[in-house]
């Protein structure tokens, strides 16, 4: 689904990406945990075709993608509904039934229902980042590209949302940036670990094979011992 | 409910601010002889001494003159702005523009009177040269203020150019033209006034000349009210255009 190979993103002196190399399988959902600064959304924005200025490659099987922003995004003067029917505009597909429907699902289950009509400035920041996932989602992307999608919304959200992407996406796949621990089981198989502040060499943990938390919580340890150090 | 607020607003704070003013204008004129300083009172009392036949003449050269000007620089302000904008060259455009401004009116007036004559050529090029460049200077200002996460999402689902512009430029600019187009009205007729004043045989600068002249304070302050009134009218006309046709693009509040 996607491969990146010996990527590489300087700014000015600064090396923030350096020969990175990875690949997703389709279905297979990645987390990149790496310390403030690394260079992960960073990453997220050359994924998304939105920062040309890089060396290295990188290949995706699909031109169905989505990605969700740390900032919502909506249009401030079109209703939660235009906003997440905005895609759909853009890319001039009809909103047939079966989307409906899927609209209809995500709404109910976001407890976005009701605010159809309204702006975004009549909204919470946690709806409003419901609305961003809801439009990310609804177009049944091939692959998600999420940089922190979750901050400003409750665990119990949160984790409806996820079992919902989780049934009904079984084959996205996805690279999810996150700095919350409860986040990474719940959504990826595996985890892409920068120690140092920068994306390189990276240590690939397997959540499936991990069988529960142990090394990944050892290993996310490390980091923050690391990165603590680099303070000092 | 929306297009009230946004028409109402404005509308309410002009009606305070000229309250203040008149009351302010009252206080001094207190303080004041009449022949320097008459109240508002005095003024409308001798009102008819100076509407008279002439005046409406007069009125609507400066109308004309205003608007022709406002219209030419409102257009050539923001497309040079949003050109200074595109082609990256804004901040250089800014200082050439910001140089401008510093030329004083008077002598830009005396320039252009010896280029074009008495008449109304002199104060509508008078508005291009003044007002052209701060709305230039707000219109590209206005663009780099824009969401730039705004533009991330809508490139990241395969928006195009024209995507950019229809659904995030042009809704961004609505609120900066809206000024411009209040602060460029106000400004365009009170540069007319210098223009006429300094280079023409009639409009309200021309009668502001003619009453200085003759140290007739009452009707220089006349003169100041109607332009006073016609700034006001102006403004709410602004206001309600942008709340009927753009009232969905205005930030709310």
């Amino acid at each position: 689904m996607l491969e990146v190979r010996n990527l590489t993103k300087r700014f000015g002196n600064r090396t923030v990406i350096e020969d990175l190399c990875f690949s997703i399988r389709r279905g297979e959902r990645l987390c990149l945990f790496a310390p403030s600064g690394a260079g992960k959304t960073t990453l997220i924005r050359i994924l998304t075709g939105l920062d040309r200025r890089f060396t290295g490659m990188f290949h995706l099987d699909t031109d169905r993608k989505a990605t969700l922003f740390q900032e919502p995004g909506l249009l401030w003067y079109k209703t939660v509904e235009e906003n997440i029917l905005y895609p759909f505009a853009v890319r001039r597909v009809s909103v047939d039934r079966a989307v409906r429907n899927r609209y209809a699902e995500w709404m109910e289950m976001t407890g976005l229902k009701g605010f159809e009509n309204h702006y975004p400035h009549e909204i919470s920041g946690g709806m409003k980042h419901k609305a961003a996932i809801v439009r990310g989602f609804l177009p049944e992307p091939d692959l998600i590209l999420m940089d922190e999608p979750f901050k400003s919304i409750d665990v119990i959200a949160k984790w409806r949302i996820i079992e919902h992407v989780k049934r009904e996406y079984p084959d996205l796949s996805g690279i999810l940036v996150t700095h919350n621990l409860d986040e990474i089981p719940l959504i990826s198989q595996t985890v892409l670990l920068f120690p140092e502040r920068r994306l390189a060499e990276g240590r690939t943990i397997s959540i499936a094979e991990d069988t529960g938390f142990g090394n990944l919580s050892r290993a996310i340890h490390d980091v923050v011992r690391n990165t603590i150090r680099d303070f000092d | 409910m929306k297009v009230f607020r946004i028409f109402f607003t404005p509308l309410r704070n002009s009606l305070a601010a000229f309250s203040l003013f008149v009351f302010l204008w009252t206080a001094l004129s207190l303080f004041f002889e009449s022949y320097i300083l008459p109240s508002p009172l005095e003024v409308l009392r001798d009102r008819a001494e100076f509407w008279d036949s002439a005046f409406p003449s007069h009125l609507k050269a400066t109308l004309g003159r205003a608007g022709a000007g406002f219209f030419l620089s409102f257009l050539l302000g923001t497309v040079i702005g949003i050109l200074s904008y595109l082609l990256r060259i804004h901040v250089c455009m800014e200082t050439v523009m910001a140089l401008f401004q510093v030329v004083p009116g008077l002598i830009l007036g005396i320039v252009f009177l010896l280029v074009f004559g008495v008449g109304s050529a002199a104060p509508a090029a008078l508005i291009v040269f003044l007002t052209a460049p701060l709305i230039a200077i707000n219109t590209a200002g206005g663009l780099l203020k824009r969401n730039r996460f705004l533009e991330e999402m809508i490139r990241s689902f395969n928006g195009t150019a024209f995507h950019l512009v229809r659904d995030l430029w042009v809704p961004a600019l609505v609120p900066t033209l809206r000024a411009n187009a209040a602060s460029g009205a106000a400004m365009a007729l009170k540069i007319v006034l210098l223009g006429e004043y300094i280079a023409s045989e009639n409009g309200i600068g021309r009668l502001l000349n003619e009453a200085g002249v003759y140290f007739n304070m009452a009707a220089v302050f006349f003169y100041l009210l109607v332009i006073l009134l016609l700034i006001l009218f102006f403004q709410i006309a602004v206001s309600g255009v942008f709340a009927l046709c753009f009232e969905k693009y205005l930030y709310p509040g």
